[in-house]
């Protein structure tokens, strides 16, 4: 886990040249001090009077000095929690982004496969018209096409299933970004639960495994009767 | 008279995919985008079978499953589950509000005809 000043200026964490600056101006108001006791004993309002408007710069020139210090000093927590949940999360939404690409190779070659399949049956079916096929041959071919058909429909649903998928990141990212700006306390346990969550969201055994930085097994088609 | 098939999903593509299935073996299909619109299309139409996916916006397969077995008229009715969802627990929700078959998408249209056949009496 990284501590929460780790990124921060380096300033922030060494003073070291405020501190000579809070010298400076501490010095001179000292002077001033004893001055203005002087010319009390003295009675000289107006250089007393000069002397507190010296003061008031001074002290005016402290505050402002003060305060540009402690902003240096706080420590930037929110972009440490950011920092936190984008290294858990990213690698996450890069791995569903490996699932698309998976998925998206599985069903372009499935479907290429169906072409080529058809194209093939196409100069079949020209070799049969040239030479007057048996209607056995032409119920084997028909056979043939309604197998490639299947296999193109089947095909077919990859794209649908990206979209679902694409949908899942989209909203996640969308979330991310939305959750921002509260991400300050962001924990190692917060960061657990936002992939968690992510997780329950997923519907295809295809999205859990990559996940989980396995690799998709192939899947056989399946009916369940109850 | 051919059986009536309703389709519920909210995906046009696969709407298409099993209707074209669907009728080829014999069978009318009514389609419905999603459980709140399949509600509507139960009534007035005498439908012999349900084939539902599971995740769907504004009203997903289950909550529609359960609504279905709540009909009189539709009590009996069978109920296909077609889904990307292949979890144990969703499945065995599934099977506990009713549904009688779960075909995991991508799914082989024959696979379906044949369930359907099956379920279909």
């Amino acid at each position: 886990m990284s501590h929460p000043l780790r990124g921060a200026p380096r300033a922030a964490r060494r003073p070291g040249l405020r501190g000579v600056l809070d010298v400076r101006l501490g010095l001179p108001l000292l002077i001033l001090a004893l001055l203005s006791g002087w010319l009390i004993w003295q009675r000289d309002w107006p250089a007393l009077l000069l002397c507190a408007a010296a003061a008031g710069l001074l002290w005016a020139r402290r505050d402002a000095d003060s305060k540009a210090k402690a902003s240096l000093a706080t420590p930037p927590t929110l972009d440490a929690g950011v920092r936190r949940m984008a290294t858990a999360v990213i690698p996450a939404w890069t791995r569903q982004l490996s699932a698309i690409q998976s998925t998206t190779q599985s069903g372009a070659n499935e479907l290429l496969a169906s072409f080529s399949n058809l194209m093939e049956l196409q100069d079949q079916f020209e070799k049969m018209l040239a030479r007057q096929a048996t209607s056995e041959e032409l119920q084997a071919l028909s056979r043939d096409m309604q197998t490639l058909s299947e296999q193109a429909m089947h095909g077919l649903q990859f794209g649908d299933r990206l979209a679902q998928m694409v949908d899942i990141l989209r909203l996640d990212t969308e979330q991310f970004l939305a959750r921002m700006p509260s991400m300050a306390e962001t924990s190692d346990n917060s960061a657990q639960d936002w992939l968690n969550a992510l997780e329950t969201r997923f519907t295809t055994e295809e999205q859990r495994q990559f996940h989980h930085g396995q690799p998709a097994a192939p899947k056989a088609d399946k009916v369940d009767f109850f | 008279m051919s059986k009536t098939i309703l389709v519920v999903d909210d995906s046009g593509s696969f709407r298409t995919v099993v209707k074209l299935a669907l009728q080829k073996a014999g069978y009318s299909v009514i389609e419905a985008v999603d459980g709140q619109d399949a509600v509507g299309k139960l009534t007035g139409a005498k439908i012999n079978l349900i084939v539902c996916d599971v995740n769907m916006p504004n009203m997903d397969g289950l909550t529609f499953l359960k609504h279905v077995k709540s009909l009189p008229a539709y009590k009996f009715t069978p109920v296909i589950m077609l889904t990307t969802e292949s979890q144990e627990a969703k499945k065995a929700e599934g099977r506990s509000a009713g549904a009688k078959a779960w075909i995991t998408k991508p799914f082989q249209p024959s696979q379906l005809v044949d369930a359907v056949n099956k379920l279909c009496v």
